[in-house]
């Protein structure tokens, strides 16, 4: 029994070792990125000797430099518009056909809905050259609405909230269908608050995608202050690629919000990305 | 006669919701989706004027010479090379990772949000930070180990690298669908075995790999299909200067620059259907192994 | 709270009705647009200035603003980095919005040309007293001039390239000075010295061959080689004097920083990182160099030359300098061509040139003002780049569709297998034989 217990605690200590070391690769660039935003240029470069912290004073100021000089400002109005816009959509669209496909019964259903399981199963890089060139021609290239435009359905997000609607029970529904509830009022007022879980994984699973998205703010806004952070970044890279704490500071700049926002709704991250699983 | 009148109006009242309810949903589709699918089929059978004036039917002359091309080839086996790492490593350590911190221990909480932090940042600036603390001059890790690799500009070690990356990135999002599906394992198998007498090591083996099959089939199909459309870690990692761009650059990143940087949209659409051919292979052939390989209780 | 979901159902009905018109509107993708008349990008009394070069921006937006002081319109310059500059470029000019007024490159240019996407300058020129096209570089004026004698951008400046030394590393390490009478071989030895004396520590010298411009093409043309001939159908890369030149430069990369540090760091931050004591650089990039932390020991030299007669002096055509000129051009579907063109030609007036070269922009794309421009940095000079122009100097390379062959050079079958290892001669001569048959093909090709 002795033994055994002895035994627990050696596992318990080479699995806090793992998870240690696991945790300090995890975080090393973040901390890199952070130590190099706040040193000289010259500092970042030199080798002789290697300088882990900055030498010549903790310099934050570079962080306001930078803001100012790439005006982060639009592109977090920019890339908080997208989002908002994309998710908005989304997920008005996928919760009226989720609680279609999941609760009613119509001819042409199955066939609907297997178009949805097909769209989901084609990778969607086979639709962006088509999508580019409708933008194009709506003439909303280096607008909110041609940021917005390839997300304003999702076959997935249709998906998933068929899957909730689904896990619902039937008697509720019937409850107030003899209240005399039209299939409208159904919806509004009993079917869709109970799916909120569903909502808030898919809020999320779109905000991020549409955040982490490169290729298409990319090439749809090809100017700096219309487009969005990601794109934001490859263009400061592009232009000033060398002048490594001016990018680090960026990069900070780019992803602190969302690590923000993740801090807060922590619960509601982990558990819409173990629920929607989707193709992140 | 009567009562089935009746239903069939309850019916068409729900046949209209119904419909109303997806109309929305179904027109996106078509037109942010199926209608661009078949017209990028289309266009892969033309050659695109200079800026995209008049497209002109070609047949298969694309096919031929991206076919033909050794980059084609190339950027294929590049991205099969980058998903041979991503993939298994991703996989292997978010299981272990998700086993220990499905033990309870003390702290999980903070070491799950460490892990799963990678996952809400843009992969743009990842791609920045690690290009930085690869810097064969300047970088982090030269530094610290007093070498000289050039970690992302030699042919043979740039692709490994750009791998790398990709692990980093993505273990908090298998480790995060691994816990959950841990927990839907009953306790009880764990219990029964350990009166048996079985440690740890056994346990995982004979119980959570098979019991979790599902979860791990779930999750390798979908980071098998978003490996093989990987874009911006190469894109950001590796400019176009760089002489191992021809060993890292992925199909998607190939793609891009034919259809975007270049203006050549026909031999671009070229590209992505045969990318997605071969993804479509590759998902049939997941589908094939998974009815031998997962475990179904 | 009812009513709010219902405003946005019917606001996401009306969005599914605005995609699906616009897929109408798009039914026949691709074929046949008209570029034009999408523009909505420049209200009146606003031009937008599109450049690549954030050196420069500074510099010309003071230009422009004074140009706005007697136009009354606004002209706001925005940078955007070359690769993307490119793209953005190529789809204002597909359908999208063009900026007002843009640089064009000796790379692209002709493909713009052709497809009538610039504003055609002939009749403003004519009636422009500010501009009289015999006043700048000929090669410069030629390149925006289409065969059919249209002219489609003016010539905004011109470049050379020039040695760039760190005189704190040569005195470290004991080796003299480059001088205007240096032959490449010379910089091969100094190279050399610097390279084995520190141990790898500091590289005697950094060459960016993917920056052909500044690097490998001027030693092509020393030794009596081009890479386009001057009817822009043919190639001599693969000849005898190719091989020569291309065996040279292979000597210098095997004393110099390997391609893959090259790659990755750039000259420029080796060089400031006093890894690297010599490179080669173009005129752009001086104010760079000028206020740099350690700019007190940089120092410019005229470009080597191949004594390739072998008499000990640089006879003519044994030293060149590659040169090119950006071009200012505008959209052909501007809301206001007028000051699109007003812009332009004050830009590259006699006025606006002497001040882009006093403010150490650039040089003049004019004939005549150089020396200006080497006033423009005091305590650094820059009279190498000046100097040049008693000797030999080359148009950058370009024929239809430069950057096909240009980016083919670069890869495996290209120049690439001798990039990676220039210890071997046998291969820079495979690479220069397969070049000749590139560049070949894709003129064929065009």
């Amino acid at each position: 029994m002795e033994s055994a217990r002895q035994k627990d605690r050696i596992n318990r200590v080479i699995m806090y070792v793992i998870l240690t070391i696991m945790a300090f690769i995890m975080l090393v660039p973040f901390a890199w990125m952070i130590l190099t935003a706040v040193k000289t240029n010259q500092e970042a470069i030199s080798v002789n000797p290697f300088y882990i912290f900055p030498h010549s004073g903790w310099h934050w100021e570079n962080f306001a430099k930078v803001w100012k000089s790439y005006n982060f400002i639009i592109l977090y109005k920019n890339t908080l518009l997208m989002i908002f816009f994309r998710v908005v959509c989304a997920c008005l669209t996928a919760t009226m056909a989720g609680y279609a496909f999941g609760r009613l019964n119509f001819k042409g259903k199955n066939l609907m809905f297997s178009l949805i399981l097909v769209q989901m199963m084609i990778p969607s890089q086979i639709f962006i050259i088509p999508q580019y060139l409708m933008v194009s021609k709506l003439g909303l290239l280096n607008t909110i609405s041609g940021l917005v435009f390839p997300g304003i359905v999702t076959a997935f997000g249709t998906y998933l909230l068929k899957t909730g609607y689904q896990g619902l029970p039937k008697d509720l529904e019937e409850a107030a269908a003899i209240d005399g509830c039209n299939i409208g009022q159904r919806f509004l007022k009993i079917m869709m608050p109970l799916t909120r879980s569903s909502m808030v994984s898919l809020g999320i699973f779109t905000a991020l995608f549409a955040f982490k998205d490169l290729m298409w703010p990319m090439i749809v806004c090809t100017k700096s202050e219309t487009t969005t952070l990601s794109a934001g970044l490859a263009k400061m890279q592009g232009q000033y690629g060398s002048d490594y704490p001016t990018m680090m500071a960026s990069a900070v700049l780019a992803i602190i919000p969302m690590i923000v926002i993740y801090m807060i709704f922590q619960k509601q991250f982990v558990e819409g990305i173990a629920t929607s699983g989707g193709k992140l | 006669m009567k009562a089935s009148n009746k239903l069939s109006a309850a019916a068409k009242s729900e046949a209209r919701w119904g419909w109303a309810f997806i109309a929305p949903t179904m027109l996106g589709l078509f037109v942010l989706n199926f209608y661009p699918a078949i017209n990028t089929v289309y266009q892969s059978f033309c050659k695109t004027g200079d800026f995209g004036r008049g497209n002109t039917f070609v047949g298969l002359a694309n096919y031929a010479a991206a076919f033909s091309a050794g980059e084609t080839w190339h950027s294929i086996w590049n991205t099969i090379k980058y998903a041979l790492i991503e993939v298994p490593f991703g996989v292997c350590i978010a299981l272990v990772l998700a086993v220990f911190l499905n033990k309870k221990l003390k702290g999980t909480s903070v070491y799950r949000t460490i892990f799963f932090l990678p996952m809400v940042c843009a992969p743009a600036a990842v791609a920045m930070v690690w290009k930085w603390l690869y810097n064969q001059q300047f970088g982090l890790l030269n530094n610290i180990f007093h070498s000289n690799v050039a970690w992302i500009s030699d042919p043979h070690i740039a692709w490994i690298s750009i791998g790398v990356i990709g692990v980093w990135s993505v273990i908090g999002y298998n480790m995060v669908l691994f816990i959950s599906g841990l927990q839907e394992i009953p306790g009880d198998y764990y219990e029964a075995s350990s009166i048996d007498g079985a440690t740890g090591i056994r346990q995982f083996f004979h119980i959570t790999v098979p019991l979790l099959s599902p979860t791990t089939f779930f999750i390798v199909q979908t980071r098998v299909i978003g490996a093989l459309t990987v874009f911006d870690l190469m894109f950001m990692v590796i400019d176009k200067t760089n002489i191992a761009l021809q060993n890292t650059q992925s199909i998607v990143y190939l793609f891009y620059t034919y259809a975007f940087t270049n203006g050549n949209k026909g031999y671009g659409a070229t590209l992505v259907v045969i990318l997605v051919a071969f993804i479509m292979l590759v998902t049939v052939i997941m589908q094939q192994a998974e009815k031998k390989l997962v475990y179904h209780a | 709270m009812k009513k709010i979901v219902a405003t946005l159902l019917a606001m996401t009905m009306l969005l599914g009705l605005t995609a699906c018109g616009g897929s109408q509107g798009s039914g026949s993708t691709g074929s046949a647009g008209t570029g034009s008349g999408a523009s909505s990008g420049s209200s009146s009394g606003t031009l937008t200035v599109n450049i690549w070069d954030s050196n420069q921006q500074a510099g010309l937006q003071q230009i422009a603003d004074e140009w706005s002081k007697t136009s009354g319109v606004t002209a706001k310059i925005e940078v955007v980095d070359w690769d993307n500059y490119w793209t953005l470029l190529e789809a204002g000019a597909s359908g999208g919005t063009m900026p007002d007024v843009f640089w064009t490159h000796s790379n692209t240019v002709q493909l713009y040309m052709d497809n009538d996407v610039l504003l055609k300058l002939n009749d403003y020129i004519d009636k422009d007293d500010a501009i009289d096209l015999d006043n700048y570089y000929e090669g410069i004026v030629k390149l925006y001039t289409r065969a059919d004698g249209n002219v489609y951008a003016l010539p905004k400046d011109h470049d050379t390239i020039a040695l760039l030394y760190n005189k704190a590393i040569f005195d470290k390490y004991g080796v003299e000075y480059p001088t205007a009478d240096w032959t490449w071989e010379d910089m091969y030895e100094a190279a050399k010295a610097i390279t084995e004396s520190s141990n790898g520590e500091v590289y005697g010298m950094a060459m960016n061959v993917s920056n052909n411009q500044d690097s490998w093409y001027n030693i092509v043309y020393d030794y009596g080689a081009c890479i386009i001939n001057d009817t822009h159908d043919g190639t001599t890369i693969g000849s005898a004097e190719g091989k020569a030149a291309m065996e040279m430069a292979r000597k210098l990369l095997s004393v110099g920083a390997p391609q893959s540090v090259v790659a990755e760091t750039g000259t420029e931050s080796l060089f400031k990182s006093e890894k690297c004591a010599m490179i080669m650089q173009g005129s752009w990039m001086i104010n760079s160099y000028y206020t740099a932390e350690h700019h007190d020991d940089y120092y410019w030299s005229l470009i080597p030359y191949a004594d390739v007669n072998g008499n000990g002096q640089c006879d003519s055509g044994e030293r060149y300098s590659a040169y090119n000129g950006l071009g200012w051009a505008a959209s052909a579907a501007t809301k206001n061509p007028d000051a699109a063109y007003s812009l332009i030609s004050y830009f590259c007036s006699k006025e606006g040139q002497l001040e882009q070269a006093k403010l150490g922009v650039t040089m003049g794309g004019m004939k005549g003002i150089s020396e200006e421009f080497a006033n423009a940095f005091p305590g650094m000079d820059v009279s190498a780049f000046v100097d040049i122009e008693d000797y030999d100097l080359f148009f950058r390379p370009y024929t239809r569709k430069t950057t096909i062959w240009e980016d083919a050079l670069q890869q495996t079958g290209g120049f690439l297998d001798a990039w990676q290892d220039p210890s071997d001669p046998a291969l820079m001569e495979k690479a220069c034989d397969n070049a000749q048959t590139i560049i070949e093909n894709a003129i064929a090709a065009e």
